[in-house]
Parts: C-alpha cells; sequence; structure tokens
C-alpha cells in the first residue's frame, strides 16, 4: 500500500494543476475571510463576539469546493488518458487503487485546508490590526472555526475521489458536482432551511461553524456528512470494481 | 525472468457481450514460452477486447482467461508477469516521460533504476523530461512499451505496437520483438498489418467478427494458402471458358486472368490447345499471408455490427 500511495503522490505532483488549485482555495479562502469583514462597520459591531469571529474565519473554508475538483480531477481524470488501465495492469485488485487515492486526497484536502486557514488567519489579522484590535487567536470560535475548515477540506478531499470513481467522465463529474454545491444545495436550503439542512454541502457548513440559526447542530452534521461520503464512496469502488476498463 | 512450466497465457472459451452479439465468442487458445504469436483480424474483430480480459480489464461473460495458470487479477506481482501495450501510453500529457514510468515502477514496487534503462531501451533517453503530450505517435508507442517493459516480464501482449512508428521505428520493432522471444518470453502481438507480421510471427491466430477461425503455425498457413496463376493472353474469354471446362477456378480482372486449380505449365498448354495465343504474362504466384487470411477471414474490413471493440479501442 506505501507504494501505491507514492505512486499516486508522484502523479499528483507531476502536474502544476494541483498547485494551481491550491493557490485558488488559499486565495478563495482570503475573499471568504475578508468579504464579510469589508461589510462589517467596525466602530458599531463588537468584533470580538463569537459570532463575528466565525463569520471571518470560516470564510477559510469559502474554497473548498477546489478540495472536491481536485479529487474528482485525480480520480476521474484516469480514465480521461487511459490512466486507469495502467494503474489497474499494476495493481489489478482496483478497490486498493482507490483507497491509496481516497488517502492522497485526504491527505491533499489538509493541505489545501491548512493553506487556506493560514492564508485567512493572516487576512483576518491583517484586518483587525487595521482597525486597531489584536485577532484572539487562542479563542475557541477562532481555532474551532479554522480546524472545522480543514476538517471539511479533508472529507472533501474524499468526497471528490468518491464522485470521480462513480462518475468516469470527468467533464460531467466537475460540471455535476459544482453545480450542486454552488447552486442547487443553496437554492433547496433557501427554499426550506428546516428541511434541506440535511443535505451534505450544508451540513459541512456547521463542521465549519458558519454562524447561523437554521443549521444543524455540529454532532448531526457530522453524521450527514461522513454518511454521504461513507455511501458515495463504497459505490464508486463498486462502480469501479466492476466497470469494463475499455480505454 | 520467471518462466512457468505451464503455458504463458491460455484461454477457454473466452466470451464477452456487450450490447448486441458477442464481440468475443467462446475464442480458446494457449501461448507458449518463447514464441511470437500474431493476432490478426479486421478494426472490430475482438482482438484488443480478448487482450483486455487477459489482462483483467474487461470481466468475460464466459470463458476464462489464465496468466501462467492463473487469471490476471490474481497475480501477486502483475507487472513482473505480464507487460503489456494498450492503446498508447496511458499517460497524463502534461507528465513527463519519467515521471509517467517512475508513479508506475513505485505501484509496482519496482526500482526507480529500471525507469532509466527502459527509457534507453526503447530509445527515448534523450526525451525523459518532455511533457508526453509533445511526443510523437512513435514516441508515444515507445513509452508504452517502456511502461510494458518496466517488470522485466516474460509475457508482453502487444496491440498494434507498431502503429505509428516509420520504418526505422518498425525494422526496431521486429528485432526487439525477435530478441524477446529468443530471451524466452511469450509474446501476443496484434496487428492488422499482415506482411509485418508474417515477418515475426512463427503462430497466427485469426479472429474474425469474434470467433477464432485460425490457430496455425505461420508455415503451415502459407503453405495452405492457395497459389494461383495470372495470365495475359490475346483471347481472355475463350481461354477462361477453356479453363472452366477442365475444371479450374478463373477470376476475370478485365484482361487478367487469375487462375486455381492449375499450375503454370498446364495453363500454357491449354492456351496452345484453344489457340488463345499469343500469351503475354504468365506467373505463378505463391499464396502469401495475406491470401491465407482473406480465406479464412474474409476481409479487413470492420464488421461494422459489433463496433464495441470500437469502444475499446481495437
Amino acid at each position: 500500500m506505501t507504494a501505491l500511495l507514492r505512486a499516486e503522490l508522484r502523479k499528483v505532483t507531476a502536474t502544476l494543476t494541483f498547485v494551481w488549485l491550491l493557490l485558488g482555495t488559499a486565495a478563495v479562502g482570503v475573499i471568504g475571510t475578508l468579504a464579510p469583514l469589508l461589510a462589517t462597520d467596525p466602530a458599531t459591531a463588537d468584533l470580538l463576539s463569537d459570532v463575528k469571529l466565525q463569520e471571518a474565519m470560516h470564510g477559510a473554508a469559502a474554497g473548498v469546493v477546489l478540495v472536491v475538483v481536485a479529487g474528482i480531477i485525480g480520480m476521474a481524470g484516469d480514465w480521461r488518458f487511459g490512466q486507469a488501465s495502467q494503474a489497474f495492469l499494476a495493481t489489478p485488485r482496483r478497490r486498493r487503487v482507490v483507497a491509496a487515492k481516497t488517502v492522497v486526497f485526504a491527505g491533499l484536502g489538509a493541505v489545501y485546508g491548512t493553506a487556506a486557514a493560514g492564508a485567512a488567519t493572516a487576512t483576518a489579522w491583517a484586518w483587525y490590526h487595521s482597525n486597531g484590535v489584536a485577532l484572539p487567536l487562542g479563542r475557541s470560535a477562532v481555532w474551532l472555526t479554522l480546524l472545522g475548515c480543514i476538517a471539511v477540506a479533508v472529507l472533501f478531499g474524499v468526497l471528490g475521489v468518491a464522485i470521480g470513481a462513480l462518475v468516469r467522465n470527468q467533464t460531467v463529474a466537475l460540471v455535476g458536482a459544482l453545480a450542486w454545491m454552488v447552486l442547487v444545495e443553496p437554492a433547496l436550503f433557501q427554499a426550506s432551511p428546516t428541511v434541506f439542512r440535511w443535505l451534505p454541502v450544508m451540513a459541512s457548513f456547521s463542521l465549519r461553524n458558519m454562524p447561523g440559526d437554521d443549521f444543524l447542530p455540529v454532532g448531526p452534521a457530522a453524521a450527514v456528512v461522513l454518511a454521504v461520503i461513507a455511501a458515495a464512496l463504497a459505490m464508486g469502488v463498486r462502480v469501479v470494481e466492476r466497470d469494463d476498463v475499455t480505454a | 525472468m520467471n518462466m512457468g512450466s505451464q503455458h504463458a497465457i491460455s484461454c477457454r472459451s473466452l466470451t464477452k457481450t456487450f450490447d448486441g452479439p458477442p464481440v468475443v465468442d467462446r475464442v480458446s487458445f494457449d501461448i507458449a514460452p518463447g514464441s511470437i504469436t500474431g493476432f490478426v483480424g479486421a478494426n472490430g474483430a475482438g482482438k484488443t477486447t480478448t487482450m483486455r480480459m487477459i489482462l483483467g480489464l474487461v470481466t468475460p461473460s464466459s470463458g476464462q482467461a489464465l496468466v501462467n495458470g492463473a487469471p490476471y487479477r490474481e497475480l501477486a506481482q502483475p507487472r513482473r508477469a505480464v507487460g503489456a501495450v494498450l492503446d498508447g501510453p496511458g499517460a497524463h500529457p502534461g507528465h513527463t516521460a519519467r515521471a509517467h514510468l517512475s508513479s508506475l515502477a513505485m505501484a509496482a514496487g519496482l526500482p526507480p533504476s529500471r525507469v532509466g534503462e527502459v527509457l534507453e531501451l526503447v530509445g527515448l533517453d534523450g526525451h525523459a523530461r518532455r511533457r508526453v503530450g509533445a511526443f510523437s505517435l512513435g514516441m508515444r508507442q515507445r513509452l508504452a512499451l517502456a511502461a510494458a517493459l518496466l517488470g522485466d516480464p516474460p509475457i508482453l501482449l502487444l496491440d498494434e505496437p507498431v502503429n505509428g512508428l516509420d520504418p526505422p521505428g518498425i525494422l526496431w520493432m521486429r528485432d526487439l520483438l525477435r530478441r524477446f522471444a529468443a530471451e524466452g518470453r511469450a509474446v501476443l502481438v496484434s496487428s492488422h498489418l499482415l506482411a509485418e507480421l508474417a515477418e515475426v510471427a512463427e503462430r497466427v491466430l485469426i479472429i474474425d467478427r469474434g470467433r477464432l477461425v485460425a490457430d496455425a503455425a505461420m508455415d503451415e498457413l502459407l503453405g495452405a494458402a492457395r497459389r494461383v496463376v495470372e495470365l495475359r493472353c490475346a483471347e481472355p474469354a475463350r481461354m477462361a471458358e477453356a479453363l472452366r471446362q477442365r475444371g479450374a477456378g478463373v477470376g476475370v480482372d478485365g484482361d487478367l486472368l487469375v487462375i486455381e486449380g492449375v499450375s503454370a505449365r498446364q495453363v500454357g498448354e491449354v492456351v496452345a490447345a484453344v489457340g488463345a495465343g499469343p500469351i503475354y504474362a504468365l506467373a505463378e504466384r505463391g499464396g502469401s499471408f495475406e491470401d491465407a487470411y482473406f480465406q479464412l477471414a474474409g476481409s479487413l474490413t470492420s464488421p461494422g455490427a459489433t463496433g464495441t471493440d470500437e469502444r475499446s479501442g481495437a
């Protein structure tokens, strides 16, 4: 398994795609952090309240959709250029290939999440400093939010692999996942928060401490996200094991 | 190399059906170590699907394919047992040749030194740091072969390996295949370039519309191929009639008669007897691999009805 992990890591580092996605995740994290802060009037707002801190710091996970993109490219991309044939010739027990990708992209999610959290923290620190306030890094509202953002990035890396395993066509997988995450779930949630807060992306907002009364508590939210990812991954493994590799 | 005593490859009633009629229909054959076996058929005849079933990439609908006595998926170190060239190198175009082979070597638990060795063997050592997307078709084929050779396997399955190679490349591939066989490796090589296969293969499998229509030594096949006499004379119609009356098969192509079942000498005697001369051309042509193939398989054009093998890149 170690050899397989090294091989998958070698593939990830052999192109700049994943570097660009890392930079993108961090950049969106900065924007996600800065946007609510710029909308705040420092003269009237309580900058050190838990809600205000969470509102700023959860933006670190604003680019987490790009971690899903990375996972999809890592898995579905193998079908695109015939790499799947090569992978399964070396490792005929295909679930081991999916397992290796799962570990690698969970790790990549951790790297992306940490980078985004770092960028978000620096951004928030600079904004608070410019307003004469020190960002209270020791407060749980800050570090728990950042940890939640990193955890979501890890989980979404795995989700990307699961989607890529389920849907072999990379373009379809990417467009479908992005549309669902950015358009469908938010629209459904707007329509009926109490029902659609159970959807996985909305549940992940709870994990990253996004303030809001309509979101699930952290425990059930974590259960929803984990269950959805586990189910998608199990189905993806089944598809990969079963399907003929004809290209 | 680890050579077993059993067949290197063994297929028994191998059948694959996607949608519609079988793409591969009850195909059985064995491949022995130390031999080059040609696998011939039209596009869509079932060559690639058969190879992919042997390699565990496509699941047979029925029957089985064994490599060294075991299904490919059960091989402990498959890259050390079998090398395969399938439809290009299977590399990301953004990867360099070295990065591509390194990741394959790592996955197979092979030493990194093998990457440089196989790049040199296929003549790509000067292009190791070039991106695969910038490779010509011939270079991509060489890279695919390099990947197949990473594990120094005793069995090689090569699907159309000379596609995209220039004439020197084809000569190089021919020498390489002969060297592999001399080293005791079993080589199954598919191609629709019949003349090319006739140069290297000792044995031929001919597949047509999914069914194996011939499994024979190349020499036997060439011996069995019909010999024909070609004749141009002043009275071709009269001559054709006279030959048919004597039981010969006659094909007419303009003023050229293609005659089966009699020798050139007998044809000359008939011309003299019926007064169909003068003779402008008379030649006896030996049976070629092409003749044998067309006799057995009918044509090299795609069957069309199957089409599934097209999907698999056959």
